[in-house]
């Protein structure tokens, strides 16, 4: 009985002095020349809402949210951009975080399209970049930002609608990712975030 | 005797509890099934996009045509709360009015904190009248 007793304190204190832990760098690593090499997002080349191009060195230094959606969307991306707003007010005052929304309806949302739609969202912030680009090249991007995310691509729909945010670190690592429909699932993420965001700061 | 009368109460009892509450529960999956993609879960809305349905003024004014607006859904200007929509609403011709009567009930209750409670009768009634709505 006694025993018993030491084993649960003992392990309530294993518990309770657990340290976070930092966030993994997520997607295939490859083990070169005694160096781990860890999956980059590829470069990328869009448009945003005021019509400037969007390329990796626009988040130069800075950490960034990934979301693919479309501004005619009638099923999961308002929910998403719901959850996306909370996370965007929550670290709003953080210059070392952007948002980059990408949307998939390359006929439709022209530059104009998304401008509409960043002001309904009431995103009036060179943050956050709503883009359009080749559908092609798009859709190749996406692979390599939904990389880890990816493991049923079966799924219907696609990646498109799966309605994640993925967050990418200045390094291109991807580092944590949830489903943007999901509260409780973006409440951890903004925890990862603000890991991320105060790992750096040390 | 008496075993039987308690069965026979507890029966009742659970009967009426359960048919007070089903109509929302029904009312609530379809909700969130069929609504809460725009208007959210909550009924908070989203932003200058999609309208709050948690206590919108303008439903408060237009409660008689929210069965008009789930079947046909609404077009043109709008202002809920001070804030200005313009974005189409598809209707939702395939819902029936029983289930019309059932997400209008959920909405009443849980959005407009309003118990009445609507009928089927009721319901078809407003969908004969729902020319105004529609223009
Ligand atoms: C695809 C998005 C979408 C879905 C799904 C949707 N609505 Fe709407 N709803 C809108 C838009 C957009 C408007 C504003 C229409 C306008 O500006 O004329 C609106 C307006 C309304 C309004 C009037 C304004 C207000 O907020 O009080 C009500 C009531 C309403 N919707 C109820 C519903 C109900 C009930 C359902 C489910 C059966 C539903 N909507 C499903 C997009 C949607």
């Amino acid at each position: 009985m006694k025993n018993i007793l030491y084993i649960i304190i003992l392990l309530s204190i294993i518990s309770c002095s657990q340290e976070v832990e930092k966030l993994p760098i997520l997607g295939n690593k490859e083990e070169i020349n005694g160096k781990m090499v860890y999956h980059e997002v590829g470069d990328f080349h869009f448009i945003d809402q005021d019509g400037n191009p969007v390329t990796p060195s626009t988040f130069e230094g800075q950490n960034y949210i990934v979301d693919y959606f479309f501004t005619s969307c009638p099923t999961i991306c308002p929910k998403v951009k719901k959850q996306e707003l909370r996370v965007y007010e929550k670290f709003k005052n953080n210059d070392k975080l952007g948002y980059l929304s990408v949307s998939v309806d390359t006929k439709y949302d022209t530059i104009q399209k998304l401008k509409w739609y960043a002001d309904k969202l009431n995103i009036h912030d060179k943050k956050w970049k709503f883009v359009t680009g080749e559908k092609d090249h798009i859709y190749k991007v996406a692979e390599s930002f939904f990389h880890v995310a990816m493991d049923d691509k079966t799924a219907p729909g696609g990646f498109n609608h799966d309605g994640r945010l993925i967050l990418v670190d200045k390094n291109k690592h991807i580092r944590s990712f949830c489903d943007g429909t999901d509260p409780v699932d973006v409440d951890r993420f903004m925890k990862d975030v603000e890991n991320l965001l105060t790992e750096e700061n040390e | 005797m008496n075993r039987l009368l308690l069965i026979i109460f507890t029966v009742l009892l659970i009967s009426i509890v359960s048919c007070s509450t089903k109509g929302f529960k029904r009312g609530k999956i379809l909700y969130d099934a069929y609504c809460s993609d725009c208007h959210m879960n909550d009924g908070s809305g989203l932003e200058g996009l999609f309208p709050p349905i948690d206590n919108s003024d303008y439903l408060k004014t237009h409660k008689l045509d929210l069965a008009c607006i789930i079947h046909y859904g609404l077009e043109g200007k709008i202002k809920v709360n001070g804030k200005e929509y313009s974005q189409k609403m598809n209707g939702f011709p395939k819902i029936t009015e029983s289930d019309i009567a059932n997400i209008v009930n959920y909405i009443n209750y849980k959005f407009l904190g309003d118990e009445e409670y609507v009928n089927i009768k009721e319901i078809k009634e407003m969908l004969s009248n729902c020319d105004e709505v529609i223009e």
